[in-house]
């Protein structure tokens, strides 16, 4: 039990400090992260440049902290946007049954149809491109995990006795919803989706690496890194920091979501 | 008012289970005196447990009638009747541990029992949900605990301490002890028929363990296929069975000899008074 406490309290300042580093870091950089300056174009990491310049001699440091608010942030909101319609949309099936379950399990198992990626490639491709259009298409991707783990975790308690005993006891139908169902499902899909951030990030970085996701000059990870593979030779710093930063908040998120799962205890149900 | 606090009448059930329609109870009709306990048994699939199930309102009968002190349970249009008479109806349930909502404490599970038909504000709910701990042997620590704390007896006392808080009139046990080890199930019959001394609550004790249910029940009703094939007195039932299919289950697993079934009997006739 303790343990499990630690690693979340370490995941949860690990992520304090990334916000932190991406929400006021942009404001005390020492160089500019979007401005050109072509004296410095390429430059191996030195003591001006931490960790080298790219090939508009940009800081890639700076352009790192720069692009964190945007990979996270939107990372974030593909997450909390899925985790919102997943959960009310499958606990609301579960709980109905009937015609609403099946209608929304097929139309889950339409989405479902498609190679993930590919999916949100369509979709960002006929949306086109730009940061709200790649929300929007994750979002399309992501969300039927949700409601169906909300739907079949809703179904399973369906019969549970202390559903039938709240029943006995005359709470109404939306005092079990409330007060029943909802806390048990929140807490196994809020696991899911502590760990679907680190992929989503991925994924994020992968629409903008193919330039269907965030638009030029903004410093988001996957975009800077698919412009850096053109110099992946000459300057290989620029793509490998990235790749770097990208690694570790990956990293930082799937631990909260393991020490997540272990502090609210529910191994085996994911 | 007639002192029969539960009255079933014709009672009919089915299931339709992979195309097939199965009838689970069929044409079940007894009742059920104040401060009566009843044994319903039969073996598993016997439709004893849908039987409890209709009479909580848990499922819907297709037929039949359940009117408990008076009033119809299956009665659409007296609403307010039936809940007032719901209000005075609790029941126990196999899994203990399953019986709490994992989400809430066990203080907080026990509290729901007078939230929602009786509305009592929190203070008093409170003391009541304390009392009622002590009552069945629990510390007053655990009502901050998860079920997931305690164990399997624990549980099923921390469950009956919630069917007591609503001083029901009938008390429905679905096989509450087979899911407990034997040294905790007598625990619990021996909290049950403390209970019974003090209160003149009636119960419906559901169970294939026909040792246990005669220690408990003044009276048998033996379910087969969904009919009720026997009811009887508990000593007639389990020594002057007529039915074979009664005979063939006391056979199976009834042990208790002549000497400890009339030590049984007084006793009971000790908490009738």
């Amino acid at each position: 039990m303790k343990r499990n406490k630690a690693g979340l309290v370490i995941s949860l300042t690990l992520i304090a400090l990334l916000a932190l580093v991406a929400i006021i870091g942009p404001n005390y950089l020492p160089h500019q992260p979007f401005k050109p300056d072509m004296r410095t174009a390429l430059q191996p990491p030195s003591h001006e440049h931490l960790l080298g310049t790219d090939n508009l001699g940009r800081c890639v440091a700076c352009r790192i902290v720069a692009g964190a608010s945007t990979s996270l942030f939107a990372a974030l909101a593909v997450v909390a946007i899925v985790f919102a319609i997943g959960t009310v949309l499958g606990i609301t099936a579960g709980y109905i049954g009937g015609v609403m379950d099946h209608v929304l399990m097929r139309v889950t198992l339409i989405f479902q149809a498609f190679p993930s990626f590919i999916l949100a490639v369509a979709v960002a491709g006929i949306l086109g491109n730009g940061m709200g259009n790649s929300i929007l298409s994750l979002c399309a991707v992501y969300w039927t995990t949700y409601a169906r783990l909300a739907r079949s975790l809703t179904v399973s308690m369906r019969n549970a006795p202390y559903i039938k005993a709240a029943k006995v006891c005359g709470a109404g139908k939306l005092s079990i919803l409330f007060k029943y169902v909802l806390p048990n499902v929140v807490a196994p899909v809020l696991v899911t989706a502590a760990l679907d951030v680190g992929s989503v990030i991925l994924s994020m970085a992968g629409l903008s690496f193919l330039g269907l996701g965030a638009v030029r000059p903004t410093a988001e990870w996957g975009a800077v890194m698919s412009e850096a593979k053109d110099y992946l030779q000459k300057a290989p710093w620029i793509i490998v920091f990235n790749g770097i930063a990208l690694f570790l908040v990956v990293t930082v998120f799937n631990l909260l979501g393991d020490s997540l799962r272990d502090a609210l205890d529910t191994k085996g149900e994911i | 008012m007639s002192n029969v606090i539960l009255k079933v009448e014709h009672l009919c059930k089915s299931f339709s289970k992979d195309g097939e329609r199965i009838e689970a109870v069929r044409d079940v009709s007894f009742e059920l005196r104040r401060g009566e306990c009843v044994g319903l048994i039969g073996e598993s699939g016997s439709g004893k447990s849908t039987v409890a199930n209709l009479i909580a309102g848990l499922e819907t009968a297709d037929s039949g009638r359940i009117v408990m002190n008076g009033t119809d349970l299956l009665d659409r249009k007296d609403r307010a009747g039936v809940r007032a008479c719901r209000s005075k109806l609790q029941m126990i349930f196999q899994n203990p541990r399953l019986s709490f909502n994992p989400a809430m404490t066990i203080g907080q599970g026990i509290e729901e029992a007078v939230r929602y038909y009786q509305r009592i504000p929190a203070k008093q709910r409170h003391g009541m949900m304390l009392e009622r701990l002590r009552q069945v042997g629990l510390p007053e620590t655990y009502a901050d605990k998860k079920a997931a704390q305690l164990s399997g007896g624990e549980c099923q006392r921390a469950a009956i301490a919630r069917a007591l808080m609503a001083n029901p009139d009938l008390l429905l046990c679905d096989e509450i002890t087979s899911a407990l080890d034997v040294s905790v199930q007598a625990q619990v019959m021996a909290l049950l028929m403390d209970i019974r001394r003090t209160s003149d609550m009636s119960m419906l004790f559901i169970s294939h363990d026909i040792a246990l249910v005669s220690m408990l029940c003044d009276r048998l009703l033996v379910m087969y296929k969904g009919v009720i094939v026997e009811d009887g007195a508990t000593a007639d039932i389990i020594h002057n069975s007529q039915n074979d299919y009664t005979r063939n289950l006391i056979a199976s697993v009834f042990t208790a000899d002549e000497a400890t079934m009339d030590r049984w009997q007084k006793e009971r006739d000790n908490a009738n008074g």
